[in-house]
């Protein structure tokens, strides 16, 4: 007997798993990107060099208060025009447009991964006019750059000074705020056995930036605010003689980024994050040596990754975040936004992720949220994504400036069709793989069928009927255990 | 993986624990923050009378000094010239000490006998770091490197083994002290806690069906979670429905406030009797490096709004309900240039409610300067230890050895004993 076509999975299975593992999920239009660069590798190695976006960036103009400067956001916030929640709320939802649409996934994927390494919460008091300009000049273009210079970016930018106090660091009075998390979270971590004193160093070292906070925003940098005089942190000297310190600071920082500590945690971040909860420690070391090596190169470091055994053996190893079960529940059902007005389909699925427990950028500490992926798997949480995908799954009525495809365009042109055939054929249409034996019978379960049903009475043509067995069988899709797992 | 956890269990019938042991599960390679078993066929829920307590974290290191007042020390006042709490202001001050004013709220539970203050509280060794600090304290094992927290042990010992034992409540992030084996879980509330189409008559049951057949492998992560999910569904009903009736009693939480509606849904599960022994409670916003005067009378203000309502929601089974603080640390002496504080050492611990002995206490170590660790409050008092006393006095089953393990306990006073 010949497959239905569409019944079987078009990429091979580790082409399926490292799309999984560097994308916010399967769509049809990923997988003939895939298949038009002719392998899985060459679609990589182009993904590491994004070009131009237009979809995502078209995203951008549902946002106009993201391109208000700093002096207006604030401007509008104490008036009461427009608040800090909102510049935040805009944030957050055009972050998740453009990972539903972007053809560049590997580069958004990393800009989450970066953001919240470096993270600063959207909407916060002191942060948020500057908040927009951090993703677009400190994160995106160094997201597959060098991590020196992205830590430079983040460390020495507006945003990061506001939240963490740094435009309260000065050399008559330091804050210690900035200094310590660079060393703790951004770099060498505590293990490195850093002294109080070499955190009082370390902020003296970051003296002078200055931030408006509360007034215009105006950033700027004051060599009058700046400590000036030799520090040490960690043994190492530096002489921080003149009174402009952003040429020391840069060497600092330089020189904290490619600290073999550094170096280590950042090797692990990224294994946890690609491989699993409790990546092998052979895969940590080649990922650190390779950022040793190559001068803390964000790209060198993923090729090393993803050639490494361990990544090959990792599939369904890491579980799906709230965010990232959202976003590829999305893509899954090929639901394309095109729009964000109020009550939009963007308001629902940045509503989405909250109700799931994980609204994006909202984590309340500098820490960013757990990489570890079990952390989100509470029985609420459980619950409440499980509620979301039949909500997702449902194949009728219109959503609110957003698409999805038709019914008719769902359904394969056979008749009659096997139940059987049919759910292999959703499966490999939302995740580009074959159903489970267990997919199968619970989609039989649901419409209440046995699994060897055939599709063949008229009555069963019809397009109410198939539509809501089509939300049952998506449903099942959706609910299996290996969908929330990526 | 060893398990010298069972050693000081009181020993009143079987644990989950024991159960995995005999059954060779205990020391299953790989297993970090998560034990494999089926725990949710388990119908011995915790006694529903029993006694429970609430941690609530104070996460960002709240200024203890700022809240339990040392009003008789000149060096608190010459370190905080702008921010320091002035003596005139102080709550039912003594000889030493002295609440912050926006502990108005709690004056009458003050003035009752079942609030108490204690002072100098902290780590063995002075930690900054706020993730490591919290980490550490809620993981309470020194020396471990298993990630399993406090709370979790605490669970280890009752006798139910029940999801419902340990519950983290106001995020759906598990907080380190309830990371473990013992099956617990996080949410904001609990309305829509149920399975998809739960009200719906035939597809509700499919539904169901689908699900713990789909997950039946305990064996893997998902399993078990999906399996802990279905166990919640069959439970939430009463809780959502004790949760729609609004606060009892004539309480009311301070409006649009996260830890007001933490503790609602928090005495909405109470009050459902579906065996809750142990409640955890976020409640973020203490890292006051700036302008911490306003700051901080705000935070102590909602906090105490809510604690009062709290108890008052509760209604008698208030009369099972144990409330203590805990911070990662507490914050520097001296102010800094921003009318703020940065991270420092000894820190104040509150507890509220049942069996607990109103009033000050502390083995103070004074803020002379040679007492002083790296300038700032000294520890006298290992947090451990004000925990232990809490544990002792309300959870006789409660091994306190297994819970802090190596841990050389301190009796201050402020609970009756049991």
């Amino acid at each position: 007997m010949v497959a239905l076509p569409g019944t079987q999975p078009r990429l091979p299975e580790y082409a399926q798993h490292l799309v999984r593992r560097f994308t916010y999920g399967h769509n049809g239009r990923l997988e003939a990107d895939v298949l038009r660069l002719g392998s899985v590798d060459a679609w990589f190695e182009a993904q590491l060099s994004p070009g131009k976006d237009a979809a995502a960036d078209a995203t951008l103009a549902w946002f106009p208060h993201l391109r208000d400067s700093p002096a207006t956001a604030w401007e509008n916030a104490r008036s009461g025009a427009y608040g800090g929640w909102q510049y935040g709320n805009d944030l957050v939802r055009y972050s998740l447009c453009r990972r539903v649409v972007s053809t560049w996934q590997v580069h958004e994927v990393m800009v989450d991964f970066w953001s919240n390494l470096l993270h600063i919460p959207a909407g916060e008091d002191s942060s948020f006019p500057w908040r927009m300009h951090y993703d677009t000049h400190a994160i995106r273009p160094h997201a597959l750059g060098t991590y020196k210079a992205l830590l430079r970016a983040a460390v020495t930018h507006p945003s990061m000074s506001g939240y963490l106090s740094n435009h309260r660091n000065t050399r008559a009075q330091i804050n210690e705020n900035l200094g310590r998390e660079l060393l703790e979270l951004y770099t060498v971590g505590r293990t490195a056995g850093y002294t109080e004193d070499d955190v009082k160093d370390s902020a003296r070292l970051l003296t002078g930036f200055t931030v408006a906070v509360g007034k215009d925003y105006a950033a700027g940098y004051d060599p009058a605010r700046h400590h000036v005089g030799a520090v040490s942190v960690l043994g190492q000297r530096f002489e921080n003689a003149a009174a402009d310190g952003r040429p020391q600071l840069d060497a600092y920082l330089e020189w904290l980024a490619m600290r073999p500590e550094t170096a280590t945690r950042i090797a692990r971040r990224l294994c946890v994050r690609f491989i699993s909860d409790d990546p092998p420690q052979s895969a940590v070391d080649s990922v650190r040596a390779t950022y040793l090596e190559s001068g803390s190169d964000i790209k060198a470091c993923l090729r090393t990754l993803v050639r490494h055994d361990a990544f090959r053996a990792s599939a369904f190893r890491k579980a799906r975040t709230p965010v990232e079960d959202v976003l590829a529940t999305q893509r899954a059902c090929d639901i394309v936004p095109t729009g964000a007005g109020s009550g939009s389909h963007v308001d629902s699925f940045s509503w989405q992720c909250s109700w799931t427990g994980q609204a994006l950028f909202s984590w309340p500490r500098p820490d960013g949220f757990p990489e570890q992926s079990d952390t989100y798997l509470s029985p609420a949480r459980m619950l409440r994504t499980w509620t979301v995908h039949t909500w997702m799954a449902s194949t009728n009525g219109t959503l609110k400036q957003a698409t999805r495809p038709l019914v008719r365009d769902l359904i394969p042109p056979v008749w009659p069709l096997p139940l059987e055939d049919l759910v292999h054929h959703q499966s490999v249409m939302m995740t580009g793989r074959r159903a489970t034996a267990e997919t199968v019978a619970g989609a039989a379960t649901l419409i209440d069928k046995p699994a060897t049903h055939v599709f063949s009475k008229s009555w069963e043509r019809e397009t109410d009927y198939l539509a809501w067995m089509l939300t049952l069988i998506r449903t099942a899709i959706l609910n299996a255990p290996e969908a929330m797992l990526r | 993986m060893t398990d010298g956890h069972d050693a000081s269990c009181a020993d009143y019938g079987v644990t989950r624990r024991n159960l995995l042991r005999s059954a060779g599960l205990i020391g299953m390679a790989g297993v970090s923050t998560k034990m494999f078993g089926d725990v949710l066929t388990s119908t011995a829920y915790g006694a529903t009378n029993g006694n429970i307590l609430v941690v609530l974290s104070l996460r960002g290191g709240a200024d203890g000094m700022s809240m339990m007042v040392p009003h008789a020390e000149s060096a608190y006042y010459a370190a905080r010239p702008n921010i320091a709490v002035k003596k005139g202001d102080l709550l039912r001050p003594d000889h030493t000490f002295g609440l912050h004013p926006s502990f108005k709220p709690l004056e009458s539970l003050w003035d009752s006998g079942r609030m108490a203050a204690i002072h100098a509280v902290g780590l063995p060794t002075p930690n900054r770091s706020h993730f490591e600090a919290m980490e550490l304290v809620e993981d309470a094992d020194p020396g471990s490197s298993e990630r399993i927290g406090w709370l979790n042990r605490v669970i280890g010992c009752f006798t139910s083994n029940d999801v419902f034992d340990g519950i983290q409540v106001g995020s759906t992030v598990m907080p380190t002290s309830l990371i473990g084996p013992e099956p617990s879980f996080a949410t904001s509330d609990f309305t829509s806690l149920s399975a998809p189409w739960a009200d719906h008559a035939s597809l509700g049951p499919r539904v169901r069906s689908v699900l713990s057949t789909m997950y039946r492998d305990a064996g893997t992560v998902i399993g078990k979670a999906g399996q802990e999910a279905l166990a919640l569904d069959r439970r939430t009903g009463t809780i959502a429905a004790e949760e729609k009736k609004g606060p009892q009693h004539g309480a009311v939480y301070p409006e649009h406030h996260e830890l007001g509606r933490a503790l609602a849904s928090s005495a909405a599960l109470i009050r459902a009797g579906v065996g809750v022994r142990a409640i955890a409670v976020d409640f973020g916003g203490w890292d006051h490096h700036v302008d911490i005067s306003w700051r901080i009378s705000r935070q102590v203000e909602q906090m105490s709004k809510s604690i009062a309502a709290f108890l008052t929601d509760l209604g008698p089974d208030a009369s099972r309900v144990t409330i203590v603080t805990l911070s990662e640390f507490g914050r520097r002496l001296g102010q800094n240039g921003a009318a703020g504080l940065d991270h420092g050492y000894g820190n104040a611990v509150f507890a509220f409610g049942a069996g607990v002995r109103g009033g000050y206490y502390a083995n103070w170590p004074t803020l002379a300067t040679d007492r002083r660790v790296d300038g700032d409050l000294a520890v006298t008092t290992d947090y451990r230890s004000v925990l232990a006393e809490i544990l002792a006095a309300r959870f006789p089953e409660v091994g306190v050895g297994t819970v802090f393990p190596g841990l050389t306990r301190t009796t201050l006073g402020f609970m009756s004993p049991y």
